[in-house]
């Protein structure tokens, strides 16, 4: 009986989780360690759960959910990615706002949200499950309801994220109106069959599904909400805002175009897209991020430009490009949290997120400032670090495309990260040549500096032992899509 | 299998790093004296190396190959040939000679140490590689640390002209560097896919090269690439900025042996794996060297801080290591050859001099020095000496390679060397003047000299001296080592 249930087994477990620390509210709990206590147990007591879905292809619910190895690769990245939030978190609301038992569980429903979009196979249960994401996140975004900033970033994170959605809901009842069906089955068959010069509703159906992903991911020209939010909202949710829902959209990107539309017949619309999406999200990102005097301004512009590099691999439409994209987004999500954690810590006190803030780190607090360092230059792709394996497999993957489009475009990302360098190395520059402004050391808490742990050695390790990088593309090739 | 030498000596300046890491910050003397072993270990095992190859076999010796990665076909693949050989010897020389000159740096001992040492294993990685993804993951480990070395360690420009401030030297020499490395990096995927043979191992794409049409995009690319660190006109302006900013053992490394990164990589990459691309390429590209030559040169004379002198004749030098490779006779590449271990060792030697003169003084402009010769006979002596090696007096090593690189080149392309040796001339004109303007003529009284060289401070400069005196008399040290390389690379080139 309780087989059945293995498929669905962490989304179970993080919704009990979720209602748990609700009730804990409602029950009058109001230690915040216990609250991130049970949420941290919870959450690592699912992690052996892997163990049964291991290798598992499943689907259920006529249809609408999928649990494959990529699915199940993902899952187990989001809890750790809201593990290392909850980490965070712990010591940033001690000294942010009072206190309410809601945060915790709104971002365990974020969470469940990821996991059932990661494994959507369906354009409904897809939709539900963004909006899942989304909803919470809004609410996250305004969490310091004091602070006008975090206000006006909720609501504009809620404007434009509702536009979105609506856009990509109209996606839908174009390819809906086309295919005859939601289920990605029935599009794989229906892709085959298409004439998109005698039914262009598809093309703009797809344009609709890209335009509502890119504002997910934040893929230029769909970023302008990302670092107003990034700057208004509580630095965890800023944090959490910058790798989990990319990951996500890159999951559902991989899902619904790379192996739902391959067919020759659509497949050259989307990887279009996705190569201008890819072009512009670089060229914006990188340039704009040079001016920042705001830190997570200039992560938000940096996350674009990431953005960029994955999408470049994804238009590739390969094997390698969906493995590269994949082991990126781990890497991605460590290194990003890295840079978000060093920040929080050294600007718990004041709140202020600028650049200056880090002025002397290196001799403030020398382990912090040797995170960032690891961090930003794994960001910009430097070895043995893991952005340079990530970036080397992501532009690897590009270059094997046939194409002298995608070789060109390969030129046009290592150009790009060389540009990208100058602002990571400002960065630096302030924490490692400056003299501090203030002379007193920052002190780590354990929680955040478990965290920080977690995050440098895994960017470390990824960087200096390839075999890892293996497994991934494992993964990937026994996932048991065919392409 | 045998001793794994290449290993070793990748392996101990990162020991060291790690014993520095270790220690704590204060303990200055500890730190000197790890750093002071290793490095001189480092050199024992270079000179090993150099003397147990053997060059009546030829071909590469030393080799060790594990397989990493073989999905994407990144191996751990190290070996030295005639080309790399003299060059790991170099940078052991130099690393000793380095670290000796450090000993006087006072603040954030431990750190200078820990980034000198990573940038000395990245150096030895990429010179031992026969892989091109470790050849990039170790070009990269030695160019990051610049920018914190530069940066924290280094100095602002002195003497007249524009201001060059230290963080922005930093900051050009890293981005020149790193779009060099990019460059590199697409050429290298380049390779990998085009040659069909899915690997990035040299040995392998030597033999499968890419098709001669691609042959002519990629071999600009990756020429392009490492022309950038080589110092190549017009991409050359990181470096006086660069070289005259940094620490002196930074100044020393990055004159002594990343310009030379960039001239091996063109011998042992570009040329080496694209030869039809290189017949086509190079005539074109000879005319860019004999422009580094002169305007290197030129630009040397019209400068008033001693750094920045020898910079400029960095650039003007690398112009006949690219002139030797374009020509691509035997002598010409003998040359080419010779002039990077040569002029590496001089140019350090110049830098530590610099760096010491900018120690007892407290200044690098020229018209603040008059007469020192008298205060500092020792420094004095030395820096006439390694002037003259520069300028290539008969006898000592920079005259061997300069011989060489013209004699080899005059056939292939007469004007230019014609016009070649002009820039020997205008060599000797800066190299004189400055000379004149520091040590001779009547002293300077406003000058403060502290005093001339003492006990730990000789050993640097005396060993690199020595060297020059060595190898000028016995150049066939070196070339019998790369001769056997020079003449397999001749023959794959067929063409001329």
């Amino acid at each position: 009986m309780l087989e059945k249930f293995i498929p669905i087994s962490f989304e179970l477990s993080v919704s009990v989780l979720a209602f748990l620390l609700l009730l804990l509210d409602i029950f009058g709990v109001r230690s915040k360690r216990v609250f991130a206590a049970v949420g941290i147990i919870g959450l690592i007591l699912t992690l052996p759960l892997t163990n049964h879905m291991w290798g598992m292809h499943a689907t259920l619910f006529g249809g609408a959910y999928v649990l494959d190895g990529m699915a199940v690769f993902f899952k187990v990245l989001f809890i750790f990615i809201t593990l290392l939030i909850f980490l965070f978190s712990l010591d940033f609301l001690e000294k942010k706002f009072e206190f309410r038992g809601e945060y915790y569980s709104m971002l365990l429903f974020v969470c469940l949200g990821l996991m059932l979009a990661v494994s959507s196979a369906d354009l409904l249960t897809l939709f539900i499950s963004i909006e899942l994401i989304s909803l919470p996140l809004y609410l996250l975004a305004a969490f310091e309801k004091k602070n006008k900033a975090s206000s006006e970033a909720g609501l504009k994170y809620f404007l434009l994220g509702a536009f979105a959605s609506a856009i990509f809901l109209y996606g839908i009842s174009m390819v809906y109106g086309t295919v005859g069906s939601t289920k990605f089955v029935d599009i794989i068959t229906a892709a085959g069959k298409m004439n998109l010069y005698a039914s262009p509703v598809m093309l703009l159906g797809i344009i609709g599904l890209l335009t509502g992903l890119g504002f997910k991911i934040s893929a230029s020209p769909f970023h302008m909400w990302s670092p107003d939010v990034f700057e208004g909202a509580p630095t965890p949710v800023a944090a959490f805002i910058s790798v989990a829902p990319k990951a996500a959209g890159i999951a559902i990107i991989i899902r619904l175009f790379l192996l739902s539309m391959a067919a020759p017949q659509v497949q050259p619309v989307w990887v279009l897209i996705l190569l201008l999406l890819s072009a512009m999200s670089m060229t914006i990102g990188n340039l704009t991020a040079i001016p920042q005097k705001d830190f997570k301004r200039m992560l938000a512009y940096s996350g674009i430009a990431q953005i960029g590099y994955v999408l470049l691999a994804l238009a590739a439409a390969t094997t390698l490009g969906i493995a590269s994209a994949m082991f990126y987004m781990i890497l991605y999500a460590f290194t990003n949290l890295g840079a978000f954690g060093v920040l929080m810590l050294v600007t718990r006190m004041n709140g202020s997120s600028s650049i200056s803030e880090f002025a002397g780190l290196s001799k403030r607090a020398p382990a912090l400032a040797l995170m960032l360092l690891l961090s930003l230059l794994s960001l910009a792709g430097i070895p043995p670090l893991a952005g340079f394996v990530g970036k080397f497999y992501l532009f690897l993957a590009a270059f094997q495309h046939g194409g002298l489009l995608f070789k060109i475009m390969v030129l046009y990302a290592i150009l790009n990260s060389v540009v990208s360098l100058y602002y990571y190395l400002g960065v630096l520059k302030v924490a490692y040549f400056d003299p501090p402004a203030d002379e007193g050391t920052v002190r780590v808490p354990t929680s955040s500096g478990l965290a920080l742990f977690l995050c440098g050695m895994t960017i470390v390790v990824l960087g200096i032992l390839p075999p890892l990088s293996t497994w991934v593309v494992n993964i990937t090739q026994s996932m048991g899509l065919s392409l | 299998m045998d001793f794994p030498f290449l290993t070793f000596i990748i392996g101990i300046p990162l020991l060291g790093l790690i014993l520095i890491i270790l220690s704590e910050d204060d303990q200055k003397d500890r730190i000197r004296t790890i750093a002071g072993i290793t490095s001189f270990i480092t050199m024992l095992f270079c000179i090993f190396m150099f003397c147990l190859y053997n060059y009546d076999q030829g071909g590469y010796q030393f080799v060790e190959w594990i397989s990493w990665f073989p999905a994407i076909g990144v191996e751990y693949h190290l070996g030295v040939d005639g080309f790399n050989a003299p060059l790991v010897l170099l940078t052991g020389i130099l690393g000793f000679a380095c670290t000796m000159v450090s000993f006087n740096i006072k603040e954030r001992v431990r750190e200078y140490f820990a980034l000198t040492f990573a940038v000395l294993a990245g150096v030895f990685g990429v010179f031992a590689s026969m892989n091109l993804f470790f050849f990039i993951v170790f070009y990269e480990l030695s160019s990051i640390p610049m920018y914190f070395l530069i940066g924290i360690w280094g100095s602002d420009k002195m003497g007249e002209g524009k201001e060059v401030n230290k963080k922005y030297a930093a900051t050009k020499l890293i981005l020149y560097l790193q779009l060099g490395g990019g460059l590199i990096l697409l050429g290298a995927l380049g390779l990998y896919f085009l040659s069909g043979a899915n690997t990035f191992n040299m040995w392998i794409l030597q033999k499968f090269p890419i098709a001669a049409k691609w042959q002519m995009i990629v071999f600009p690319i990756i020429f392009i690439g490492f022309a950038i660190e080589a110092g190549m006109v017009p991409f050359h302006t990181w470096l006086p900025d660069g070289h005259s900013a940094a620490p002196t053992a930074l100044s020393m490394i990055l004159a002594g042996v990343l310009l030379k990164m960039g001239g091996y990589g063109i011998i042992r990459v570009a040329v080496g794996l694209m030869p039809d691309g290189a017949d086509f390429w190079l005539k074109i590209f000879a005319v860019f060297a004999i422009i580094n030559i002169l305007y290197g040169a030129l630009c040397a004379m019209m400068q008033t801080d001693i750094k920045y002198i020898i910079a400029y004749s960095s650039v003007s030098h690398m112009g006949l290591v690219i002139l030797g490779i374009a020509a691509m006779t035997p002598l010409a590449l003998q040359g080419a050859s010779f002039q990077m271990f040569s002029h590496g060792i001089i140019t350090a030697l110049l830098f530590a001099l610099a760096g010491y003169l900018y120690e007892k003084t407290h200044t690098r402009a020229l018209k603040d020095y008059g007469g020192l010769g008298v205060k500092i006979p020792m420094l004095a002596a030395i820096f006439v000496f390694a002037g003259l090696a520069s300028l290539g007096l008969p006898g000592l090593s920079g005259f061997v390679a300069e011989l060489m690189v013209f004699l080899g080149a005059y056939k292939i392309f007469p004007v230019i060397v014609i016009l070649g040796i002009f820039g020997i001339l205008l060599t000797a004109i800066y190299i004189l003047r400055a000379v004149q303007k520091i040590f001779f003529g009547p002293l300077n009284e406003k000058c403060f000299v502290s005093g001339d060289l003492t006990g730990v401070e000789k050993a640097g400069p005396v060993v690199l001296a020595f060297v020059i005196a060595l190898f000028g008399f016995f150049p066939s040290i070196l070339t019998k080592v790369t001769n056997p390389a020079v003449l397999d690379l001749i023959s794959r080139f067929g063409g001329m």
